[in-house]
């Protein structure tokens, strides 16, 4: 098998030389090729595709952005990372987009290494290349037809930060790009904590009116076929209960991460069903070209370089979990709260719905001190999620 | 490199902790009452909390409560204690805890369920 590839492109010869030989160490890895501009990078491309693509923001001529825009239409599986110092705020929402992973300018050696290496692993066990070509292709997730009114009531005049919030803990796209955005300073300070709430407080109105406003330009949801739609709509209702009933059974610590991943659970079917054109889908087995929604989510949410306990939680969804006493973690507390929402949505024990297992998790100590009548709350949120097909309070 | 603070009023018990995560190349802070354990948190904000039930004045379940009462994020809590006494891990759990080890003290558990804990937290984004 031949050396991963990366590509480093910077106008400055004094960057690309630093970046040369900072990263000697990495020769016997990694085969590195150096570009002067965008352009010269799609040349390189063109003829030989490399693994990952590292682009300074500010070049004359084609800028990041549109340089790493390109990269994505004509090789989606190449992995986008922006490394870059000050940028106006206009480059920082168009690359914001166009992006997978941002560095700031001075980054050490072993912050960048460490990114490269992480976009070097696929996580599709069965379909790596295949999970790649479709998430790698994915700028921003569009909003579900039902719901675009409420992003689209975020860009107007009479928005504030806890309204901003409480509708990007509704919807998938935005949570998953905002928790994309939140570890990297360009987008504004780091938030206190991963929760959405956080993020957007962080990050300012705003930040966050402009980055909703360019994704959701870039990708309306439309042409859904009204099979995918009901799809759709099935499964944010489920991400949405489940979300809500997890809130209770995770502990504290791990809320923010639990709530995250249960709202992005099938966050493949979105891309697969709507954030990228074409593919053959066959929404019974719930693949796109033969590759499962699940494989696509994950690899998306690795990608975009999410808390390794959201995406853990996420792969982990419908892998039977056996805690020990010491306490449910992330995973588990999601699994747990989808298992008890399926069983609601099923009305009443049923043989496809892991009861056993159910039991099991349901006995842990950390659930049990809750005394709680948990089918009573899975029906509870499944009701909030159901009757609210948009989701303003 | 992740910072860990660990609360126990018994000195022995401290220092086998403080060793065994030190040479897993953890930041080690110690508390060895439950309110300097409270400060410790509110100056420091550590990224994981080991806290022993059974200590003298404000106990482990005086310390969570203040400690959860803080704003920001929440900080990540073990509690543990070898006292078998019979309501303790219900109370532990119904007070907010993350983590719960009610088997007599062993280090080595501790260890690998805060390995298990951090290097699943740690995310490579320019950080």
């Amino acid at each position: 098998m031949s050396r991963p590839s990366i590509l480093f492109v910077d106008d400055e010869p004094s960057i690309l030389d630093g970046l040369r030989r900072s990263l000697r160490g990495r020769r016997g890895e990694w085969e590195m090729a150096f570009a002067a501009g965008g352009v010269e990078a799609l040349a390189r491309l063109a003829q030989s595709p490399c693994d990952v693509v590292v682009s300074d923001m500010r070049m004359p001529g084609m800028d990041g952005a549109e340089l790493l825009t390109h990269v994505c239409e004509r090789h989606p599986e190449v992995g986008r990372v922006v490394l870059s110092g000050h940028i106006d705020p206009d480059a920082t929402i168009r690359v914001s987009i166009a992006g997978h992973r941002f560095l700031t300018k001075p980054s050490t050696v072993e912050d960048l290494v460490a990114v490269i290496e992480q976009m070097l692993v696929r996580t599709s066990a069965g379909h790596a290349g295949a999970a790649r070509h479709i998430a790698g292709a994915v700028r921003a997730i569009p909003a579900l037809p039902a719901h675009t009114e409420h992003i689209e009531a975020l860009l107007g005049p009479d928005v504030d930060l806890s309204l901003a919030a409480r509708t990007a803990m509704r919807d998938v796209g935005l949570t998953a790009k905002l928790l994309q955005l939140s570890n990297s300073r360009f987008f504004g300070s780091r938030p206190r904590n991963s929760s959405i709430e956080s993020i957007v407080h962080s990050m300012g109105l705003p930040m966050v009116q402009a980055v909703v406003g360019a994704a959701h330009t870039l990708q309306p949801a439309t042409g859904l076929s009204p099979a995918a739609e009901e799809h759709l709509e099935a499964v944010w209702r489920h991400a949405m209960a489940t979300a809500t009933l997890v809130h209770r059974i995770a502990s504290p610590a791990n809320r923010p991460h639990a709530q995250a991943a249960a709202l992005l659970q099938d966050v493949g079917a979105l891309v697969c069903l709507a954030a990228v054109a074409g593919g053959r889908v066959d929404l019974t087995a719930r693949t796109r070209d033969d590759v499962p929604f699940a494989d696509v989510g994950v690899e998306l949410l690795h990608l975009w370089g999410l808390h390794p306990p959201i995406i853990t939680a996420v792969a982990q969804r419908d892998t039977p979990q056996s805690p020990d006493a010491s306490g449910l973690g992330v995973a588990a507390s999601v699994r747990t709260a989808h298992l008890l929402i399926r069983r609601a949505e099923s009305a009443g024990p049923g043989a496809d719905i892991h009861d056993e297992e159910l039991s099991g998790l349901l006995s842990h100590p950390q659930l049990r001190a809750q005394a709680l009548d948990w089918s009573a709350a899975a029906d509870e949120a499944l009701r909030d999620a159901g009757e609210r097909p948009g989701f303003h309070r | 490199m992740a910072r860990i603070l660990v609360v126990d009023d018994d000195p022995a018990i401290r220092q086998l902790l403080i060793d065994v995560l030190e040479m897993e190349g953890y930041e080690v802070g110690i508390a060895a009452d439950g309110l300097s354990a409270v400060q410790a948190v509110k100056a420091s904000r550590p990224d994981f909390v080991v806290l022993d039930v059974m200590m003298p004045g404000l106990d482990g379940f005086g310390v969570l409560s203040s400690i959860r009462a803080q704003p920001g994020e929440p900080v990540p809590v073990l509690m543990r204690t070898a006292a078998a006494e019979a309501d303790a891990d219900a109370r532990a759990w119904a007070s907010g805890v993350d983590y719960y080890l009610p088997k007599p003290f062993d280090a080595d558990a501790v260890l690998e369920l805060i390995d298990g804990v951090l290097n699943d937290q740690a995310g490579a984004n320019d950080r």
